[in-house]
């Protein structure tokens, strides 16, 4: 029996998509950047009109603007620190409307752009893997050396920086890892539907873990889980890939969140 | 001799409204000085200046005989235990080795010596058989000592404690002063407290913060009229019996309560 390309595809983003949402999706939620990593997954939407506008690729176009708007959004925050959590939410829209402004412009029909609003696994494109895999390939060694400055950052911020740690340079290194991870799983969940893969299997690796070494192998794991299940949903009953792996994600974050606690 | 820390003049503040207003304290090398003031008074943003996250607009800092943010590396700092995330999967051990942030590159683990070193201040601190435990598994006072171990990890010259006792019930809390005198033997801490007579027992010297300035009393006595000054209200100190004293208000709320001979009576 050959296993169909298109599922082989799937199954190959699923695994390297899960390595990079174990090791991001866990220190997003560990600094509590879950609402500035689903801001910019809407932003990076922004990245994807202009390119769409332009005529040119997706992908480099997409990535430097969601860099460029993660950076905007670091230097905002430091300057307007007391409104942190609005100006996420003002960048949020902000990113998303110059996107539909850019297709409005364009003047032509968007409909290309649903896979990557709502994700396409089972169409994911060669180069898309294979900047996965280089992501991975840059995010698994980061970790490893990193994981105490990280762990010390996250358990108190203001501790870490008085003893030294440039909590500033971590912070920005984040967010762009994050910036680069929305773009890059884009077509796997879906930029609207990002923010889930980004919390969820590392708010439940956190809760199981005994490290955050740990906590972000069985983020990866859990999304390998989500993502497998998630496929077979969608293959066995035609729906959609992003929205499956979401609502498998979304239903056990629940199930264990209102379950009894130990 | 080199103070320990110099405030001279210091006007700070957050937006417009200064919390200082040129104030000054100086303190001399060794033993613990107590910091007492009401919400707000400025008690915490004197802990902001000493480490360098606050900078005032005007006046002059210095810290171990050198600028707030140079001296970081020898200032050990005790946060309240609520400043910690105690949902994060980490041990004790990885906390008290969190300590080493900053004096080791970044990319570098503790080594033997760290951990040795780290191990030995637990054992100090009657938390040993706690190193192994979950964050969220401890008590407030457990934490509040893991929080002590880990700035003493590195050593400092300068140790700042906020608000140390809080969450802590009277037995931690009086386990806690047990181990702080004995670290504080060969260095100088810096002490905030809201309980006047918990401070008052265990402290060197006294410092006020209110109004916008500092009062220094070189000793553990606080006279009646200065806490009247700080606290905006009528303050009587009431015996309850030797050695128990309580320092209580004329009805605008509790002051503290001192269980020892130090408070001022």
């Amino acid at each position: 029996m050959t296993l169909d390309p298109f599922l082989a595809s799937a199954l190959l983003a699923i695994v390297l998509a899960a390595i990079a949402t174990g090791i991001v999706g866990t220190l997003s939620v560990a600094n509590r950047m879950v609402s500035i990593g689903g801001g910019l997954a809407h932003a990076a939407y922004g990245g994807l009109g202009i390119a769409f506008l332009l005529g040119w690729a997706p992908l480099p176009v997409t990535l430097l603007f969601t860099v460029l708007f993660a950076l905007a959004l670091d230097a905002l925050q430091e300057r307007l620190r007391d409104q942190a959590d609005t100006l996420t939410g003002v960048l949020w829209s902000l990113g998303m409307a110059v996107g539909i402004l850019a297709v409005d412009l364009s003047h032509r029909t968007a409909g290309d752009l649903s896979a990557i609003l709502f994700g396409s696994l089972l169409a994911i494109p060669r180069e898309d893997l294979v900047a996965l895999a280089i992501l991975d390939c840059l995010l698994i060694p980061l970790a490893f050396l990193l994981r105490r400055a990280l762990l010390a950052q996250a358990l108190d911020p203001e501790f870490a920086e008085v003893s030294g740690l440039p909590v500033r340079w971590l912070k920005r290194g984040l967010l762009l890892v994050v910036s680069l991870s929305v773009v890059l799983l884009m077509r796997v969940a879906g930029l609207v539907l990002m923010v889930a893969l980004l919390s969820i299997p590392g708010a439940l690796a956190l809760r199981w873990s005994r490290s955050l070494g740990r906590a972000m192998a069985l983020g990866a794991a859990l999304t390998l889980v989500f993502g497998l299940a998630g496929i077979a949903l969608s293959w066995r009953f035609d729906l959609s890939s992003g929205a499956s792996i979401i609502a498998v994600a979304g239903a056990t974050y629940l199930a264990v969140a209102l379950g009894p606690r130990k | 001799m080199t103070p320990a820390f110099r405030l001279e003049g210091i006007t700070v503040g957050y937006g417009e409204i200064p919390v200082l207003d040129r104030a000054s304290l100086t303190l001399p090398e060794g033993g613990v000085l107590g910091m007492i003031g009401p919400n707000g008074a400025g008690k915490s943003t004197v802990l902001r200046v000493l480490l360098g996250t606050l900078v005032p607009s005007a006046g002059t800092v210095e810290v171990l005989g050198t600028s707030a943010v140079k001296a970081r590396a020898r200032i050990g700092y005790v946060p309240q235990t609520h400043a910690v995330d105690r949902t994060l999967p980490a041990t004790v051990t990885e906390l008290v080795l969190s300590g080493f942030v900053g004096l080791l590159p970044l990319w570098k683990g503790p080594g033997r010596e760290e951990r040795e070193r780290a191990d030995s201040w637990c054992a100090k601190l009657r938390i040993d058989h706690l190193r192994t435990r979950r964050l969220r598994e401890l008590s407030g006072g457990q934490l509040q000592l893991a929080l002590v171990a880990r700035a003493l990890v590195r050593d400092p010259g300068l140790l700042l404690l906020d608000e140390p006792t809080a969450n802590a019930d009277a037995r931690a809390e009086a386990n806690l002063f047990q181990q702080l005198e004995e670290v504080c033997r060969d260095r100088t801490a810096v002490l905030v407290s809201h309980d006047v007579g918990v401070l008052a027992r265990h402290v060197r010297s006294i410092a006020c913060v209110g109004g916008g300035s500092i009062v220094h009393h070189d000793g553990n006595e606080i006279p009646a009229d200065t806490l009247e000054e700080i606290y905006g209200c009528p303050v009587d100190l009431i015996a309850h019996g030797h050695p128990h004293r309580v320092l209580a208000d004329h009805g605008q709320g509790h002051v503290g309560c001192s269980h020892g001979p130090g408070a001022h009576g």
